[in-house]
């Protein structure tokens, strides 16, 4: 029973990045979205105690998060986040669909990001962490939002890139 | 940026319209797309993690003064405002700052040591304790709003000084206890002034950078630069250099050579002297029980703390009488129960008994209730120090001794709770315990800087060592597998600044095979991982360690406990199956931290995650 708690934490800490973003990218709120994949890492726990049979917890992890955002979305009922069940199973199948080498790009991309300059750092502290929309951003850096768009678009694009050529480089020189 | 690109965008914005809104699941109606917006999910994710990660480093430093006073606790904002209006205020505040330094002058009579054109420095923003100003061979109080001209340092005294200084106005210093810090001007050319970091521990932020240029401090043991313009770093007698957030290039002054760190990680230096990064655990931990204020000496541990078998109760007990044993479920809450007992703690192999010491006796405490078991040695004078239960449950041993007297192991049998037998060979108190898994041997070790291994059944000595540099064995653990001892030794006395060690014994060529070296002060405690591949010390200086097995290499650390005045000692426990950690401090308090094992084709190390850092009352 240990060791499968054990093995099953582990894939979560290695797989929490997608989920994380599923989460975030539905709710829109970074200390919601902890606080809900807080309650997807204890109902996983609790599940691996009772025994549940999980196959694939990534899968199983996702589905539990989609619950719980839209539990959230109904508790909230503010209007200001987008509620649309739709694109969430939409979503969620997206990331059903393509499992990822999660372990090796999440690295490549942590050393991308970690080599980001400030001023591409402070763009996505604005935008993730402070969760400020784009017209906020605008004002606050006097940029145009549309170059705000475009920088952030190429910013993760570039950020992509990057991994990318990080695991290219790797798989040459092991 | 294509169609799909612009329409996440909008809704990572959330300002899609309707309309987008169903083209946009028109587009997801195709699996390329879908594809796409996976790994943009995924990129969502790490980003967010890398930026939560650098916001917990950020508060790795004043976590642990906050959460433990609060009153204390200072924080060091970020200066700046509206651009409009900076320019004014720089004047204003060299206006000041003239005001100042005249009104000092004039004030303190300061011998006119140095000019009033003199370069102004530093600021000084809060001041704890007992901090002055060093002139040369004088010293005076310091005050907030005091300024510093160039050819003054600052020295705090006492471990609860400190005080916080403003250099330029993107610098700040925040000097810790019994610190000690001057400035010099960089070599021609370099530019920026050089704070040299002569003892204690320093927290420097650049919020920017200062004209460009970079930032430059000193330490014992080397030259730290600042690398980019946000950055924060951390030096310390117990954590080296430690980079909160930003990039430092660090130049070790013996060795010549020089390592790259970034935010979250702190210098690791192997015995030969090679530099490596290893991480810093930004985790919190939870407040399991905190003891009452008593005075406790510096040479003993003030606290231990272990896990029952099942991993689902926590037991700590007190070096004083009057801290007594607690014992509860691991996650906490108020069912903590209260029982006599003192200094020491094991628990049956069952996890039903639990046995502690009294003085010169053992209580064993069935936990299932009714009054503890006793176990009364005929030798009255000798305390209980230590305590191991045979794997099979059916022995205890108990190191005794009393100071400058030698040292004994009791064997008790348990099955009629008589003294089967006592083995001599200490020559000081016995503070140490650990049986090998499969209970042939006891390793025994104490203040007489000797391991003795005993064979269990034969009843007698089967090898010794003694430790190199001759230091008290703190702590004793074997590795599950059996094949090697850990043993942590250090200075008698925990305010002694000499670094402690973790020896790893090998049993089948008695020598030891590796010393761990990274702690500056005592290692006090020591637990392994289930599988072996790691080892958790806890010392003096206040830190908890994470070694790597495979390479010998510590690779994190966790520094979640207050420092107690100049000394502290910290034991930690595992939790069976590796999803708890305790460490009990001489700040009083018993702390449980998640960890997760993280395993990879390579190896597998357990972390103390920031996972559970903001949410509910799991704990």
């Amino acid at each position: 029973m240990t060791d499968r708690i054990t093995r099953l934490s582990s894939r979560f800490m290695v797989e929490r990045h997608a989920l994380l973003g599923f989460i975030y990218g539905m709710i829109h709120n970074l200390a919601a979205a902890e606080d809900l994949l807080q309650e997807v890492w204890l109902r996983l726990a609790q599940a691996a105690v009772r025994g549940e049979p999980i196959t694939d917890p990534a899968k199983w992890c996702r589905g539990v998060a989609r619950n719980l955002i839209l539990h959230y979305w109904r508790e909230q009922r503010t209007g200001k986040v987008l509620a649309d069940s739709e694109l969430l199973d939409l979503v969620a199948q997206a990331l059903d669909e393509n499992p990822d080498p999660w372990a090796d790009r999440r690295q490549a991309l942590q050393e991308c990001i970690d080599q980001l300059p400030e001023a591409s750092r402070r763009l996505l502290e604005l935008k993730y962490e402070q969760g400020l929309s784009f017209a906020v951003m605008a004002q606050q850096l006097r940029r145009s939002i549309d170059s705000l768009k475009m920088a952030l678009s190429r910013l993760r694009r570039a950020l992509l890139e990057c991994a990318e050529r990080r695991l290219r480089l790797a798989e040459s020189n092991p | 940026m294509n169609r799909l690109d612009e329409l996440l965008l909008l809704w990572q914005d959330q300002t899609l319209t309707p309309e987008q809104r169903a083209e946009l699941k028109q587009l997801l109606a195709e699996p390329a797309a879908r594809a796409r917006v996976a790994e943009d999910f995924f990129l969502t994710g790490v980003v967010l993690e890398s930026l939560r990660t650098q916001r917990a480093a950020r508060a790795f430093l004043t976590h642990a003064d906050e959460r433990n006073d609060p009153e204390r606790a200072v924080r060091l904002r970020r200066s700046g405002g509206p651009r409009w209006y900076r320019p004014a205020l720089a004047v204003a505040f060299l206006l000041a700052l003239l005001g100042a330094l005249l009104w000092f002058q004039r004030r303190l009579a300061l011998p006119p040591v140095v000019p009033v054109s003199a370069d102004v420095y530093a600021q000084f923003e809060q001041v704890h304790g007992d901090t002055f100003v060093v002139n040369q061979q004088q010293k005076s109080p310091a005050q907030a709003g005091q300024v510093l001209v160039a050819g003054q340092g600052i020295a705090t005294e006492g471990s609860d000084s400190e005080a916080v200084l403003r250099m330029q106005d993107a610098v700040r210093l925040k000097l810790g206890g019994d610190t000690t810090v001057r400035t010099e001007d960089d070599e021609p050319g370099a530019g920026g002034p050089r704070v040299v970091l002569e003892q204690g521990e320093l927290l420097v932020e650049v919020n920017r950078s200062v004209k460009r240029k970079q930032m430059t401090v000193q330490t014992p043991l080397g030259v730290a630069v600042t690398q980019t313009e946000e950055t924060a770093l951390h030096i310390s007698d117990a954590a080296r250099v430690a980079v909160v957030r930003g990039e430092v290039q660090f130049h070790h002054r013996e060795t010549g050579r020089s390592i790259r760190l970034r935010g979250g990680q702190y210098l690791a230096v192997t015995a030969d002297g090679e530099l490596y990064a290893a991480e810093l655990f930004a985790a919190n931990g939870r407040v399991w029980v905190t003891y009452p204020k008593v005075g406790l000496e510096t040479t003993s541990l003030g606290y231990r703390v272990t896990f029952a078998p099942t991993g689902q109760r926590l037991a700590a007990v007190s070096r004083s009488t009057e801290g007594g044993l607690r014992i509860g479920p691991a996650e906490g809450g108020d069912s903590l129960r209260e029982l006599p007992g003192e200094r020491c703690l094991a628990f049956a192999p069952d996890g039903q008994v639990l046995a502690t010491g009294q003085q010169s006796q053992v209580l064993l405490h069935d936990l299932a209730g009714g009054e503890p078991r006793i176990l009364a040695s005929p030798d009255r004078r000798s305390r209980v120090l230590c305590l191991a239960f045979a794997p099979d449950g059916r022995s205890l041993a108990v190191g005794k001794g009393r100071s400058k007297e030698p040292g004994e192991v009791a064997m008790w049998d348990l099955t009629t709770d008589t003294l089967r037998t006592v083995f001599r060979g200490h020559a000081a108190e016995v503070t140490a315990l650990a049986f090998s898994p499969d209970g042939k041997y006891l390793a025994s070790g104490g203040h007489d800087r000797t391991v003795v291994l005993w064979d269990v059944a034969a009843g007698q000595e089967r090898s010794r060592l003694l430790t190199v540099p001759s230091q008290v064995v703190w702590s004793l653990a074997f590795a599950p597998d059996g094949r090697t001892l850990a043993i942590a030794t250090g200075p008698e006395d925990f305010r002694l600044r000499q670094p402690g060690q973790v020896h790893l014994w090998e049993m089948a060529t008695e020598k030891v095979r590796a010393r761990l070296h990274g702690h500056t002060q005592a290692v006090t405690g020591l637990a392994f991982s289930a599988d072996g591949q790691t080892l958790i010390t806890g010392s003096a200086d206040t830190t908890v360690r994470f070694w790597d097995l495979n390479s010998n290499r510590e690779y994190g650390m966790l520094k979640g406990h207050r420092a107690a005045p100049g000394f502290e000692a910290l034991t930690v426990a595992l939790a069976p199956d590796g999803s708890y950690l305790a460490t009990a401090s001489l700040d009083r308090t018993v702390k449980v931290w998640k960890t997760t094992r993280v395993e990879n084709e390579a190896r597998s190390r357990v972390t103390v995650t920031a996972l559970l850092e903001r949410t509910r009352p799991l704990w």
